[in-house]
Parts: C-alpha cells; structure tokens; sequence
C-alpha cells in the first residue's frame, strides 16, 4: 500500500489542491484543464473509480460512464477502469466507443476471459462478425468450457445465418451451463424466428425460472406469446419485464409492437413514447414511430422520422439497414400515393384508382381510410369484387357490424372468401352459432383448408361443443402441419381431451 | 422378445467384440503421439500482406500423413501434400484478426487441428501511399548538431537498396512531446534535481511545441494532458514524489495511447532509474509498439550502467529502433544538461521522404539506414525501420508460387 509522504507545507499544499482538484472533475468531466498533483490524481483515480463500478452495478451506466472517462484519463494502467468503461459502454448501447477502452483492458490483461466476451460483443453488435469470432475464440482458448464464449458464437453464427452452427453453439453453451439464461434466451429467440413457437416459448421460461429478474426473458417470452396470438398473456408477461427493469425499452418496443399489430394506436404510441423517452438513440423506436405514423395516415411525419434516425448516430449496423430498408418502402408508397391521387384528380370518377388507394392505405395500417375509399369506389362501380374489398378494410378496422350486411350479400351470392369473413365476423360479434355454420359451409368447398377448422373449433368451443371443437382442432392440427400457431392448439386440444377423459 | 433371440443376438456381440476392441487401439495408437502445431504466425502476432502459415505434424512415421489442410477464417487456403507444410496467405492491409486453422490428416483417418489466432495491430506511422517519412540527426563528434547538409549528402538505404530522396528540410514543425517521469521509491532523494532539469526543459520548449507529463511507479498517471502552458506543466512535473515500484512498460504504452490520434512530430522523453517491476505489458509488446508508431524515443537511465545489463540493452534498443538516443548519466546532477541536449535535438532534426523501389507492400519488416558517406565522422540517427503495408488499401500482386493461397486482396491461386 501506498504510504503517505510526510505532513509538510508541501503535502497540505497537495491536499488542498487534491480537493479542488475532485470538485474540478465532478464539474467538468473531461480532462484536466489544470495540472493535477501527483498525489490528487491518485487520490481522485481511486474515488471515481469505486464509485463508478457502484453505479454499474446499478445500472446507471450513462454516469458510470461519466466518472470512468475522468479516471482513464487520469489513471493510465488501471485495467478495472478500462473494462468498466467498456462494459458501461456496452450495456449503454455505445458499441463503438467501447471498443477502445475493452481494448486497452486486453493489452493491460489479456487473459482476462470477460473482457475478451465483452470485446465480442461490441464487434458483433457493430457487424464485425470476423472480429467478434476471434474475441469469443481467444476467450475459449483461455478457457475452453467456457460457456459465454460458446454463447458469443451462437449469435456470431446466427448473424451469418447459419442457424445450425448456432443453435449447436447455444446447446454447447448449455451443456456447460445448465442455469445460463443468455443461451436459453438466445436460443429461443432463434426458434422464435424459425416458427418453433413451442420450443421457444419453452426456452423463454426455463431462462426466466432460472433468473426470476430476466428482463429479457419475459420480453422475448411476450413476443413469443404474441406470435401465438396469446395476446393477454403477452401483455403480461412484457408487463412484468417493465416492472424488472423499468429503465429497460425493450419492452415497451415489445407493446408497441404488440398495439401496433392489434390496430390499437393510442396504446401504441403511448408505449413507443416511453420506449423513446429510454433510448432516445436506439433504432427501433424510430422504426415503431413511423410504423405508427404510417398508420395515423402521416406519411411525410413517417418519413422524417425514419431520415432523422437514419441521419443520426445510431451505429448498429443491422439497425441501420432496417431503417434504410423502411424508408425504402416507405417512399415507395408515397411515392404510389401520389400517384394515385394525381390520377384520381385528372378521373375523379375511376373507382378502380380508389381501391388501388384503398390498398396502400390498408397496407399502411389506415383501416378506416381504406374503407372510405372502397365505399366512394363502390359507390362509383357497385360491383362485388370492390364491396368484397370494401367489407375486409370494415373487418380489418374491426367496425363488425358495418361488414356483416356486406358480407352477408355476398356469401348469398356464392363468393367463398365472403363465406369465411362471415363467419369471422359473426364470431367477433358474439353469433357463433352462426359462425360455425358459415364456417361449415365453407369447409365443405374447401376441405383442405386448415384455418377454417381452427376458428369453426373456437366458436365450437365458445358454444360448449367440446367434443366437435376439439375434431375441429384435430382435422386442423393434421392439416396445419408446420404453421407457427399449432402449438397453442395442440395444449388446447391436450386440456380438451383430459377433460373429456375426466368426465 | 424370446429367448432364443436374446441368446443369437448376444452371441453375435460377443463375436464383435474382438473386432471393436482391436478398431478402438489401432485409433489410440494412431492418435497417441500424432500432433499439429501452427509454428508461424503464432496467436499473437500479426500478419500483413503476403506471408507464410507454417505448421509441424509430429507424427512416428511421416509417410502415414496425407495431407494438411489450411484454412484462414473458416476458408480453405490451401491443401499441403508434403512436408514442410506451409503456403503462403495475402492477409491484405486492412488491421484484421484472422482465426487460422491446420488439419492433419492421417492415413487411418484420424485428424488433428490446431488453430492460431493473429492479432488486429493499427500502424501507427507515416507510410503516405507510397511514401516513407523519417526525422533525422546528424550529429558529430563533439555533440554538435550538423544543419547545414544537403540532400545529396545523404545515403539512404531499404534492405541494402539505396533509395531516392524526395522530400528533404529542417524540421521546422513543433513537436508533441510525452514526458514520462519515474517517481518509483528508488527515485528517493533524486526528485528535487528531477523536478530542476524537467522544468528547465519545459522552458527550452518552443512556442508551439505541446508536452504532456505522466507520473508513474507501479501505476501510471497523467498529471496534465497536452499543453503549451508551461506554468501548467512545471506545476505536474513539481508535485511528483517518490515511492512505490516502477512499471515503465505501462507508462510508455500510455504514451503511445496518448500520441496516436496526434498527427505531427512526436516525441516521448522517458526518465527511469531502473528495471520494470510491475508492469502488465511486455517489454516485447511495448518494442512492437515502437516500431509500429512513428514516434522518436529518447531515454535517460540515471545510474542505469553497463552492469544492469536488461535495463541498460532495453533502454538502447528502444531509443535506438525509433531514431531517438539513450543517455545514461551517472548522477542526477548532470539531468539538466541532458534535458537540455534533448531540446536541442528535436529543434536540429531533418524532414526526409522517400518511395521505395520495393513495391511489393508485403507487410515485411524493412530495414532503413542512413548515412552520410562523405563525413563518416557523423553519427546519423533515424528509425531502423517500418512495416511495408500500403495505407490505400490495396494488396500486393500475388506471384505465382507453388504454394499460394488466396488471400483478402490477391487473386485465385
């Protein structure tokens, strides 16, 4: 330990300027714009230093980062210093400033195995796929039963697309470390892409009763429930992720989303403005506002949106592509919109010009303007085919009652998608009774259809008709083979069948 | 099932069994003793440009090898049917770490894998296009600086291959300098004169020169960042004590951190008065760095003499690599006039550059000299050298060989 010089002129001289010096880093933040002590610079290295790692194990990164950048300033050789500052960087999102200072960790350690992985992970989130394998591969050839490193590949794999070399490094990862949530995460968020709903959702909860604080884990474990439909169980679980972690956007990105899709826009928003509010650089956020822009029928606010994201320093190149890719379509679409209302001034009369509208309007996810222009088109040329196209934009805008007469008329008149839409939408009103027998009627044309068995088994259901609901959902179950949403219907059916024996 | 069946079907295992046994020791015996080792590069170290993979199979008899196979990030580069085993890689120029790997495969189908990871290195060094840019001394032998030469005085040497000079004057550019100051507890009792010479140097410092001071003993700290005040740098430099150990690698690492994103003369000044004895980096590391950096070292050992041999042949070799001088005083006395020399120097150096004649920017260490034949009383100082790694992102040609392999920028083999 460091003894003290003797008590002199001097060393009170050195005191006092330690103490100005400390005021002077906590306002100022950078480097020092006057000479420091000697003995105040390793006074204040020390202060600063424990006391960011306090605020990292916080989670307050942004001022952990803050004192670290005073101290690698300050303290040259100080590896926990770098590797703080990298971590910090990381969990802050700022991928590319962390590369420097996780670098400098390695040069002052370079057998440390967690600053080889956190290298890996800033490469790997900036796209450097080369660079984030080396890191995770020098971790494993430090320590080669070292399951984040085999983690680290996965993803590395994964982001190349190769889903099997992943899936296997993430099962190795697991085989190393039963009680890894990372690797269970990450595996089931690869499912999770493939459509293997089940076993994804299986991942998500073996992570969360692992770490019963996994953020993460009940996001993913939302989305999962999301993609099967279970929306109510989605919202909780994502809901339960806010409550872990409630500085954490993602799930709130994960309900804005989830609104977004169910067409509920003023939850939408609300979600997405908090997400904005916690990760004003992220890039999904920006890509959720436009989404949801699009759907308000505010084209020109969508676009800025996506060019202001684009334009700033959002650095995550798989980010970046995806707004790049939105915006993209984006102008395409408006530039289609304007088209088409430039022809609609010069034949104001040409409801074919309405229903080309009305399509990129439902596209947009602008239900309801979909539905005026399919009505002035019908108006216009009262053929099927566009009252046909008027009573889906109705459905899809949820406004049931509008629909039913349409669809009625329709159906009456032989056309089999209006068959089915009828019964969907007698369902959404409450007349399963109904329901099931449009449905029935459509199945007997289309036999090999497997949705029309899955929502004549719901309103079966609804009705009581246990036994003929769960055929229903056996005869889909054998013809829906390989769609995302069997799971859901295979536990339905496994409840079904224990009841039925039950009784 | 019956037993009559159980009983065949043991029976025709117990037949196999010999066979497995035999198939299981004939493999331990393949394997035992059969080995793969990547000799060049080894993980570490880096590569640029067109270089050799190098690997050693060990192996009983050698003739039950039948071929190892390279690959360089997950690539095939090269199948090798005989011994030595080896190709040749075009790594590129861009700072990248490869994940290289050699399979040996035996005759009784049993492999072995060895991988080696290559290190990503930044070079830190003038090397404009196609251009070298070195700073030079010339000093005689009662330590007068020689400003007065010309261009056509001067030899310069690539590899042995005289070279042409092109850009040729007095330096006339500030400098940014590091001052790196040993306050290790062997330093007891010398700090005061310390404090005098480093101050008197300060004041030799010319109006747009910048300095930086770094304190170190067993840590290393930076007590004032870049300035021109020198009120500010003679206040850092006075508040310097002594104690604790002494890890001069780390501290000049910092420097190098500190001076790589400043472009211009740069310069560290190093004062220890002795060996390393806590620090994380390597002597090894902290030379590559050197010669990857264009920055000049000077360094002064005080009480460093020919007996500490380490000390004395790392503090030489440091300044002598990088083009700058070692100075070993005996007392802390003679500081100031050292200090003082110093100062001097870096205000008597000439600005040279050159293209050299070797265009194959292969990523090779090259060897530079320069001399001034007609006055061989000079003693001319320069850097010994640089990477030949082009900055413009192309590749070398590759020239056909028997064992060449494509690379980031070469073509198919």
């Amino acid at each position: 330990m460091r003894r003290l010089p003797k008590i002199s002129s001097r060393s009170r001289r050195l005191t006092t300027l330690f103490l100005a010096a400390s005021l002077g880093f906590a306002a100022v933040g950078t480097a020092p714009a006057s000479a420091v002590t000697s003995l105040a610079a390793r006074n204040t290295a020390f202060k600063l230093q424990s006391e960011a790692m306090r605020l990292y194990k916080d989670g307050d990164y942004r001022k952990a980062i803050e004192l670290l950048r005073q101290v690698t300033n300050l303290s040259l050789n100080s590896f926990l210093a770098y590797f703080y500052l990298g971590l910090s960087l990381n969990a802050d999102r700022q991928y590319s400033e962390a590369m420097e200072p996780l670098k400098t960790a390695l040069e002052l350690e370079p057998g440390h195995i967690q600053a080889h992985i956190a290298l890996g992970d800033a490469c790997l989130k900036l796209g450097d796929l080369s660079e984030a394998r080396a890191e995770y591969l020098r971790a494993l050839s430090l320590q080669n039963n070292y399951a984040p490193a085999h983690d680290g590949l996965g993803r590395v794999f994964e982001a190349g697309g190769d889903d099997d070399r992943a899936a296997e490094a993430y099962q190795k990862a697991l085989e190393l470390n039963v009680a890894f949530p990372d690797a269970y995460a990450n595996l089931g968020e690869l499912y999770l892409r493939r459509g293997r709903l089940d076993d994804a959702i299986d991942l998500f909860r073996k992570a969360i009763e692992i770490k019963p604080d996994f953020s993460l884990g009940y996001s993913r474990l939302g989305i999962a429930y999301s993609r099967e439909g279970l929306h109510h169980q989605a919202i909780a679980a994502i809901n339960r992720a806010k409550t872990i972690a409630p500085r954490d956007p993602l799930p709130y990105l994960s309900l804005g989303r989830i609104f977004l899709d169910l067409g509920n826009l003023t939850r939408a928003e609300s979600e997405i403005e908090a997400a904005l509010a916690r990760d004003p650089g992220g890039w999904e956020g920006p890509l959720l506002k436009a989404r949801l822009l699009l759907a308000n029928q505010e084209m020109h606010g969508a676009l800025a949106v996506l060019e202001q994201a684009l334009g700033s320093e959002i650095r995550e190149p798989f980010g970046r592509r995806e707004l790049q890719k939105t915006l993209d379509r984006y102008r395409a679409m408006a530039w289609r919109i304007a088209e088409l209302t430039g022809a609609l001034a010069g034949a104001p009369g040409e409801a074919r010009l309405y229903l080309d509208l009305a399509a990129l309007m439902s596209e947009a996810g602008a239900q309801d303007r979909a539905a005026e222009l399919a009505f002035r088109a019908s108006e216009l040329s009262p053929d099927d085919a566009g009252r046909l196209q008027l009573a889906y934009y109705l459905l899809k805008g949820q406004r049931y009652s509008a629909a039913l007469p349409i669809f009625q008329d329709l159906a009456a008149l032989g056309w089999p998608p209006a068959l089915l839409n009828l019964g969907i939408t007698q369902a959404a009103l409450g007349r399963d009774e109904e329901a099931a027998s449009a449905y029935g009627k459509f199945i007997e044309g289309h036999p090999r259809d497997p949705l029309p068995r899955l929502y004549l088994g719901n309103s079966l259901l609804r009705l009581g008709r246990t036994r003929e609901a769960e055929a229903s959902y056996r005869t889909y179950l054998d013809l829906a083979a390989g769609d995302e949403k069997t799971g859901k219907v295979r536990r339905l059916v496994r409840l079904l069948q224990e009841a039925g024996e039950s009784r | 099932m019956r037993r009559s069946h159980v009983r065949a079907l043991a029976a025709v295992l117990l037949l196999l069994l010999p066979s497995l046994t035999v198939s299981l020791s004939d493999e331990v015996s393949k394997r035992k003793g059969f080995e793969i080792t990547i000799t060049s590069p080894r993980t570490g170290e880096f590569r640029f440009g067109r270089a050799e993979i190098t690997a050693e199979v060990k192996i009983d008899d050698p003739s039950l090898v039948e071929k190892v196979e390279f690959t360089v990030d997950d690539r095939l580069a090269f199948i090798d049917k005989e011994p030595p085993y080896s190709c040749i890689y075009d790594f590129g120029t861009a700072p990248h770490s490869f994940v290289i790997k050699a399979r040996a495969f035996h005759r009784g189908n049993v492999t072995v894998t060895d991988t080696a990871i290559t290190r990503r290195v930044i070079l830190n060094y003038q090397v404009q296009v196609n251009r070298v840019v070195l700073n030079a001394t010339a000093q005689d032998s009662g330590h007068r600086f020689a400003l007065d030469l010309k261009k056509e005085d001067f030899r310069l040497e690539e590899d042995g291959v005289p070279q042409q000079i092109i850009d040729f004057y007095v330096e006339q550019r500030p400098v940014i300098l590091c001052l790196l100051l040993d306050s290790s507890g062997s330093m007891q009792g010398k700090m005061d004169r310390v404090h005098k010479a480093a101050d008197r140097f300060v004041d030799a410092l010319g109006r747009e020169d910048q300095a930086l001071i770094i304190d170190f003993d067993e840590r290393v700290f930076l007590l004032q960042d870049f300035t021109r005040d020198t009120k500010l740098l003679k206040e850092a430099i006075e508040s310097t004590y002594a104690e604790g150990g002494t890890a001069l690698y780390d501290a000049l690492f910092a420097a190098f951190r500190k001076l790589r994103d400043h472009a211009g003369r740069k310069a560290i000044i190093l004062l220890s008065d002795g060996e390393d004895t806590n620090s994380k980096f390597s002597y090894q590391r902290v030379l590559e760095t050197a010669k990857t950096s264009e920055v000049i070292i000077y360094t002064i050992g005080l009480g460093v003499s020919l007996l500490d041999v380490s000390t004395h042949s790392i503090l030489k070799e440091l300044a002598g690599e990088t083009g700058g001088r070692p100075f070993f005083p005996g007392k802390a006395e003679d500081l100031e006039e050292i200090y003082q020399q110093i100062a001097e120097e870096l205000r008597s150096q000439y600005y040279i550059t050159y293209s050299p004649g070797n265009e194959n920017w292969d990523g090779k260490w090259r060897k530079i000299r320069l001399s001034v034949p007609q006055q061989k009383e000079l003693e001319v100082r320069t850097r010994r050298g640089y990477y030949a790694v082009r900055r413009d992102g192309s590749a070398g040609s590759s020239s056909p060989g028997r064992k060449e392999a494509p690379g980031q920028g070469a073509g198919g083999r």
